[in-house]
C-alpha cells in the first residue's frame, strides 16, 4: 500500500543523499573537535601527534568541570520546567477560547523575538532591582545577601525555553483532532485521563521535540546567561568564550568530546531499550487484545493515534501512512 | 485542574462537551504566562522607557527625558549620500525585480495550474521588498544593518527549509520507530557540544590556510576567502538554526497523508503539482513554526557574526553590543532594540500573514 | 479504530518517554554527585590539586620560583594571610578571562584556607554593569584603567586600606598615581601592557615601523587584521593622520572613518578573539595587537615580532578594586596583598606575559619569560614609553562609538 514516500517521486536517491549531506554538515565540525582533543599542539591548525594529555589535565581542571556541571544542571532543570509550562500554555492557547487570548499569545512569543543582548541587560536591571528590594525587606547585609546565580539563570532560561516549547507543542496540537478528546470524554474519561491517555500521547513528538530544542537552547546560551549569572555560576559557554581571549584550550575540546560521547552512549542505550521493548511487545500474542493492535504497529508511537477524522484544512489519516501492517 | 464532569450521559448533547472554552483557563495559562511576563514584559517595557532617557557613562541611564536617541537614529544615522536619488534607485530596482520575478512566477503558475493573478501579486510583493531593502540599506546606517540582518536571516531560513525538507521526508519514511528516533537524535547530539567550540572548528575548516583551501589548492584552484564574509555568516546561521527547522518539519511530515498524494497522482497530477498542492499544504504548520524559529534565532544572532563575520560582516546584535557595551549608550541601544523588534514583527507579519499566525503560532 | 488501540498506543509512548526520562535521571544523578563534590566540599576536594600546579594551564615557560616554598602542612595560615580571626572562608573574585594562573588561587587556598571562586569577564563594561547592579557578591574585581575612573565617579568602589596591604611598597612608582585614580585611593595595579602591532618577521623585507603597513601601502592585503575595538582602531587611524589618539573633533573622525573603511577592504577582519591563533598558525601575518597577546603568539610561532609604531600606541593597566558593597573587604585586602607578593606576582606575570608593576618580581621571572619578551620585542624602554598614551573616556568620547557604528554599518 505504501509503495512511495511522501516526497512523491522526488527520487529516493536525491532525498537520501541530501539527508546524508545534512549529517555530514553537522558532524564534520564535531569530528574536527574530537580530533583536536587528541592533538598535541596547543593551538589548532596543525597536527603535532597523538596524545591523551588533555583528558588527564581535564580531571584536574575544576573550573571547566564546574562550568560543565553548571551548564548541565541549568539546562536539565530549565527544560523540565519549561516543558510542563510550555505544554500547559499551548493547551490553553489552542484548546480554550478566552478573552485576551491574542494578547496572551503575543506575550508568549516575546522571548522568541527579543534580541538576546537586550533581554540580558534588561534582566540584569530587573533582577538587581527586585533582589535589592528583597534584601532590604529581609534585612540582609552585604555578606548574606541574596544574589544572582544559578536560580536567576534558570528563571531566565525557563522563560525563553517555555516560549519555544509552546511554539513546537502548539504545532502538534494543531494537527490533533479535538473530536478525539471529545470522544474519549464521551466514553467516560475525565479531563485528566483524557490528557494523559489521548492528548499527550498524540502531541508527544511535539513535546519531545520541544524538550530537545529547549535543552539545546539552554545549554548553548551565552549572552543572556552572562548578564544574569553570579559568583560561582559560570557556565560552559561563558568559560569557553573567555578562553577565546587567548586561545581555546584543548581541554575544552576534550570535555566537548566527552559530552558528545556520553550523550551518544546514553541515547543509544535509550534507543536500545526502546527497540528491545517494542520487539518484545510486538511478539505475536494476537492483536485482538487491548494492547496488541497498536503495539504491533511499531511506529504507532510517533503517529497521531486518531480515528482519521478530517480536521482543519488538512486531514490526518495516519493509519493509511504505511502503518497498519505488522 | 480540568474539572470536567465524567458522567457519560452528557455525551448525548455534543455541545455540552464541545466548548472546552468553558473550562477554567487560568490554571493552565497563568504559570507560564506569568513567568514569561516577569522575565520579558517588564524588561521589555523598560527598554522602551530607556530609549527616551539620557545615557550615563558606565552604562545605565540618567532619568532625564530626551529624544536624543531617536534623533541620533534618524538624523545622524542618515547617510550623506541619501536623498531623492536613493528613493528613485529603490523604485527602479523594485520595478526591475517585479519584471524579473514575474517571468518564473507566471511560468510556475501555468505549470501548476494556479491563478496567474495570484503569482503576479507575489512578484509585486517581492519587488516591493526589494525596493524597501534598497532604501533601508542606502538611506540610513542603522536601517542598513536591520536590512542586512533580515535579508541574511531570510536566506538562512530558505536554505534551512531546503536542507530540512528532504531530511524530514527521509526520516519520516523510515519504518522502524527506533531508526526514526536514532536519526532524530543524531540531529540533536552535535548541538549538545558547545556551539563555540564547533564554530571554532568551522573557522579552522574554512580558514585561508585550512584544509578546504588546501584541498582547492592541491586541485590546482585558487584559494577562496571564506571567513569573515557573508558566506561564512550565513553558513553559520544555517548551522546553528537547522535543527529548529528539522524537528517541527519532521513532526509535520510524519502526518502527511500519503493516500491523498497517491490519489492526486492517480488523477494525473504532475509530481511538482503533487508537491505544491498536496504535500506542501500538509506540512505547512511545520514550515511556519520552523521558519519563524530559524528566522528569529538568526536575526538576533550575536556569536555567529562575531566569530565567523570577524567584525567585517555585522548584524544587529553587534550594533546593540556596541551601544550596551563599549559605547555606554544604553538609551541608543534601547531605541535600536525597540525599532528592531518592530522590524522583526513586521517581517513576520509580511511573510507569515495574519491568518496563519493566528492559526499556527 | 477503537478506543483500545488508542490507549495502548499511549502506553507504548509513555514507555518511550520513561526511557528518555530515565536517561535524564541517570545524567542528573551522575552529575548530582559531581555537584556535591565540587560545591559542598569545595575546600576538601580542591586541596590536593595545588600540590602540582596544572602544567598545561600555563603555556608560559615553567615557573622557576613559586613552588619552592610550600607552607608547612600542619600550619594552614602563613604569615601572608593577614589576621586569621578576620579572614573569611571564601571569596568571590571577578577577573578578566584567562588572566591568572589558577595555581595562584589554589595556593592561596592552601596557604590561607580561603577558597576563591573566580568568575571572568571579557569586557570592562560587563564588569561595570555587574557591580553597578548591586550585591554582585564580588569582593575583588579587576578592570582596566578607564573603568576605574567610571566606577569611582559613581561611588561603586570603596577606598583601599593601604595599612592592610604592606606589599604596596613593592609597586613601581611609575605605575602608581595614574590619571584614572589620583593617589591610588581605590585601585592598585595588577598587570599592564600596551597596544601596538604584531607581525610575522619572515613576511617583510624590512620590518614595518608605522601604521602605514595597514593604512597605506598594506603589503599584506588579506593577511592582516585590526582589533575589534572602536578606541584602538580609530585611535590608530587618528594618530596615523597626525591627530591625538583621544581626538574628538568631527572633522578628524570623518577622516579617520574614511581611512578605516578603506583599510577594511584589505584586512581579514576586526578581530580581538582569533588573531592570536591566526598569528601563530600563519593565517594572518600582521595584526594590531595587545602586547601580551603577541608574546603568547610567539610561544607558538617564534617569528612573531611586536612594535609600537612610530606614530604611537596605547598603554593600559588592569587594577585591583574592591566594590563598595563587597561582602568581605578584609579578605579582599589580604588577597590583593598576597598577589603582590613577589613569588605570586612572578607566577601571574609568567602566565599573562604582561608587565608586572611589582619591582620585586622581575628578578624572579624565568629565563623563558625573558626569552619571550626579548624575542618578541616587548621590552618597554623609556623611548617607547614616550610614544604611549592612555585612552581617556568621557562623555565627549561617545563620538568614537558614533564613528564606529558606521564601520559596523558598512558590512
Amino acid at each position: 500500500m505504501s509503495r512511495r514516500h511522501p516526497g512523491t517521486r522526488m527520487p529516493k536517491l536525491a532525498i537520501g543523499s541530501a539527508s546524508a549531506l545534512v549529517y555530514v554538515f553537522f558532524y564534520v565540525p564535531v569530528a574536527v573537535l574530537v580530533l583536536f582533543s587528541f592533538n598535541q599542539a596547543r593551538t589548532g591548525g596543525r597536527w603535532a601527534g597523538f596524545t591523551t594529555d588533555w583528558y588527564s589535565a581535564l580531571a584536574d581542571n575544576d573550573r571547566l568541570l564546574t562550568a560543565t556541571w553548571n551548564s548541565l544542571f541549568i539546562a536539565i532543570i530549565s527544560t523540565a520546567i519549561a516543558v510542563v509550562l510550555g505544554t500547559m500554555l499551548s493547551l490553553a492557547l489552542d484548546r480554550r477560547v478566552f478573552r485576551g487570548r491574542t494578547a496572551a499569545q503575543q506575550v508568549v512569543y516575546l522571548p522568541v523575538i527579543a534580541p538576546e543582548i537586550v533581554t540580558g541587560v534588561a534582566l540584569l536591571a530587573f533582577f538587581s532591582l527586585t533582589l535589592g528590594r528583597l534584601n532590604d525587606m529581609l534585612g540582609r547585609s552585604a555578606q548574606d545577601a541574596i544574589r544572582m546565580g544559578r536560580p536567576t539563570i534558570i528563571i531566565a532560561h525557563v522563560a525563553f525555553c517555555t516560549a519555544f516549547v509552546a511554539l513546537v507543542v502548539r504545532a502538534s496540537l494543531r494537527t490533533l483532532d479535538p473530536s478525539l478528546e471529545e470522544a474519549a470524554q464521551d466514553l467516560g474519561a475525565n479531563g485528566w485521563t483524557t490528557f494523559w491517555r489521548v492528548t499527550l500521547p498524540a502531541i508527544m513528538p511535539g513535546v519531545l521535540g520541544g524538550a530537545l530544542l529547549a535543552f539545546t537552547l539552554s545549554l548553548d546560551n551565552f549572552v543572556i546567561t552572562f548578564f544574569v549569572s553570579g559568583p560561582g555560576a559560570t557556565t560552559l559557554p561563558i568559560e569557553v568564550f573567555g578562553q577565546l581571549r587567548r586561545t581555546i584550550s584543548p581541554e575544552v575540546n576534550a570535555i566537548s568530546t566527552l559530552i558528545f560521547g556520553a550523550s551518544t552512549l546514553l541515547l543509544t542505550g535509550a534507543l536500545g531499550i526502546q527497540s528491545a521493548v517494542s520487539r518484545r511487545r510486538s511478539r505475536p500474542d494476537g492483536d485482538s487484545g487491548p494492547d496488541g493492535a497498536a503495539v504491533a504497529r511499531p511506529d504507532a508511537g510517533l503517529r497521531n493515534p486518531d480515528a482519521g477524522a478530517s480536521h482543519k484544512s488538512y486531514p490526518s489519516n495516519p493509519q493509511l501512512i504505511g502503518g497498519g501492517k505488522p | 485542574m480540568m474539572a470536567e464532569p465524567t458522567a457519560p450521559t452528557t455525551a448525548a448533547d455534543p455541545s455540552s462537551t464541545r466548548p472546552p472554552a468553558r473550562r477554567r483557563v487560568a490554571p493552565l495559562l497563568a504559570p507560564g504566562l506569568l513567568w514569561i511576563a516577569v522575565a520579558y514584559v517588564v524588561p521589555g517595557l523598560l527598554v522602551v522607557v530607556y530609549s527616551f532617557l539620557t545615557p550615563k557613562l558606565g552604562g545605565g541611564v540618567v532619568w532625564e527625558a530626551t529624544l536624543d536617541s531617536w534623533d541620533q537614529i534618524v538624523a545622524k544615522g542618515r547617510r550623506s549620500t541619501a536623498g531623492w536619488g536613493t528613493v528613485g534607485a529603490a523604485v527602479l530596482r523594485g520595478a526591475a525585480a517585479v519584471a524579473v520575478a514575474s517571468v518564473p512566477a507566471v511560468a510556475a503558475a501555468r505549470y501548476l495550474g494556479r491563478r496567474i493573478s495570484a503569482s503576479l501579486a507575489l512578484a509585486a510583493l517581492f519587488g516591493g521588498l526589494v525596493a524597501v531593502n534598497h532604501l533601508a540599506s542606502e538611506y540610513n546606517n542603522y536601517t542598513a544593518v536591520f536590512a542586512r540582518s533580515v535579508v541574511w536571516s531570510v536566506l538562512a531560513t530558505v536554505i534551512c527549509i531546503g536542507l530540512a525538507l528532504p531530511l524530514a521526508v527521509f526520516i519520516s519514511s523510515r519504518r522502524s520507530p527506533v531508526t526514526k528516533n536514532a536519526l532524530l537524535i543524531a540531529v540533536m547530539i552535535p548541538f549538545w557540544t558547545s556551539m563555540l567550540v564547533r564554530t571554532y572548528a568551522i573557522r579552522f575548516l574554512f580558514a585561508n590556510t585550512g584544509p578546504l583551501n588546501n584541498l582547492l589548492e592541491s586541485l590546482g584552484l585558487d584559494r577562496i576567502v571564506f571567513l569573515n564574509t557573508r558566506f561564512a555568516v550565513i553558513l553559520g546561521l544555517v548551522y546553528t538554526a537547522l535543527p529548529f527547522m528539522i524537528l517541527p518539519l519532521y513532526a509535520a511530515t510524519e502526518r502527511v497523508d500519503r493516500a491523498q498524494m497517491e490519489a492526486a497522482r492517480d488523477l494525473g497530477a504532475r509530481p511538482p503539482q503533487v508537491f505544491a498542492d498536496v504535500f506542501l499544504p500538509m506540512v505547512k504548520p511545520g514550515l511556519i513554526v520552523g521558519g519563524v524559529m530559524v528566522f528569529v534565532l538568526s536575526v538576533s544572532q550575536y556569536l555567529v557574526p562575531t566569530l565567523l563575520g570577524g567584525g567585517k560582516t555585522n548584524m544587529i546584535a553587534n550594533l546593540l553590543e556596541l551601544q550596551f557595551g563599549e559605547a555606554f549608550n544604553w538609551p541608543l541601544g534601547a531605541a535600536i532594540a525597540a525599532l528592531f523588534s518592530v522590524v522583526t514583527l513586521a517581517s513576520l507579519y509580511v511573510t507569515v500573514g495574519r491568518r496563519d499566525q493566528e492559526q499556527f503560532l | 479504530m477503537t478506543k483500545s488501540t488508542r490507549i495502548s498506543g499511549t502506553r507504548g509512548l509513555l514507555l518511550r518517554l520513561l526511557a528518555v526520562l530515565a536517561v535524564f535521571a541517570v545524567v542528573s544523578a551522575a552529575c548530582g554527585n559531581d555537584d556535591d563534590d565540587t560545591t559542598a566540599d569545595a575546600p576538601a576536594t580542591q586541596a590536593p590539586a595545588p600540590t602540582e600546579p596544572p602544567a598545561p594551564e600555563a603555556p608560559a615557560p615553567t615557573e622557576a620560583p613559586a613552588p619552592t616554598e610550600p607552607p608547612a602542612a600542619d600550619e594552614p595560615v602563613s604569615g601572608r594571610c593577614g589576621d586569621p580571626a578576620r579572614l573569611g572562608d571564601s571569596i568571590n573574585f571577578l577577573n578578566w578571562a584567562d588572566y591568572i594562573d589558577v595555581a595562584v588561587l589554589d595556593m592561596f587556598e592552601e596557604e590561607c584556607g580561603v577558597s576563591v571562586t573566580m568568575d571572568t569577564h571579557v569586557a570592562n563594561e560587563e564588569a561595570v554593569a555587574k557591580v553597578d547592579a548591586g550585591n554582585s557578591g564580588y569582593s575583588l574585581v579587576i578592570v582596566t584603567d578607564y573603568a576605574v575612573e567610571i566606577m569611582s565617579s559613581q561611588d561603586l568602589l570603596q577606598p583601599l586600606d593601604m595599612g592592610e596591604i604592606p606589599n604596596v611598597a613593592n609597586i613601581d612608582p611609575n605605575q602608581m598615581d595614574p590619571y584614572y585614580d589620583p593617589g591610588n585611593v581605590y585601585s592598585l595595579p595588577y598587570q599592564y601592557s600596551t597596544t601596538g602591532f604584531a607581525f610575522d618577521v619572515t613576511a617583510f623585507d624590512t620590518p614595518p615601523t608605522s601604521y602605514s603597513a595597514i593604512f597605506d601601502e598594506n603589503p599584506l592585503c588579506g593577511q592582516s587584521s585590526l582589533l575589534e575595538d572602536q578606541r584602538e582602531v580609530l585611535g590608530a587611524a587618528l594618530v596615523y593622520l597626525g591627530y591625538d589618539w583621544n581626538e574628538t573633533s568631527q572633522a578628524a573622525h570623518d577622516e579617520a572613518l574614511e581611512l578605516v573603511l578603506d583599510a577594511r577592504d584589505c584586512v581579514t577582519g576586526f578581530d580581538s578573539a582569533n588573531y592570536i591563533g591566526n598569528l601563530a598558525s600563519g593565517e594572518v601575518l600582521a595584526a594590531q595587537s595587545w602586547g601580551f597577546a603577541a608574546g603568547i603568539a610567539y610561544l607558538d610561532n617564534p617569528n612573531i615580532r611586536y612594535i609600537i609604531p612610530d606614530e604611537g600606541g596605547t598603554i593600559w593597566q588592569d587594577n585591583f578594586l574592591i566594590p563598595a558593597d563587597a561582602p568581605d573587604p578584609y579578605t579582599a585586602h589580604v588577597l590583593i596583598n598576597y598577589m603582590l607578593e613577589p613569588d605570586i606576582g612572578a607566577l601571574i606575570t609568567e602566565f599573562t606575559i604582561g608587565y608586572t608593576p611589582n619591582l620585586l618580581v622581575p628578578p624572579l621571572l624565568s629565563d623563558g619569560y625573558y626569552e619571550v619578551v626579548s624575542g618578541t620585542g616587548l621590552e618597554l624602554t623609556d623611548e617607547i614609553r614616550d610614544r604611549l598614551v592612555w585612552q581617556v573616556r568621557s562623555e565627549e568620547h561617545s563620538i568614537f562609538a558614533d564613528t564606529w557604528s558606521q564601520v559596523i554599518a558598512a558590512g
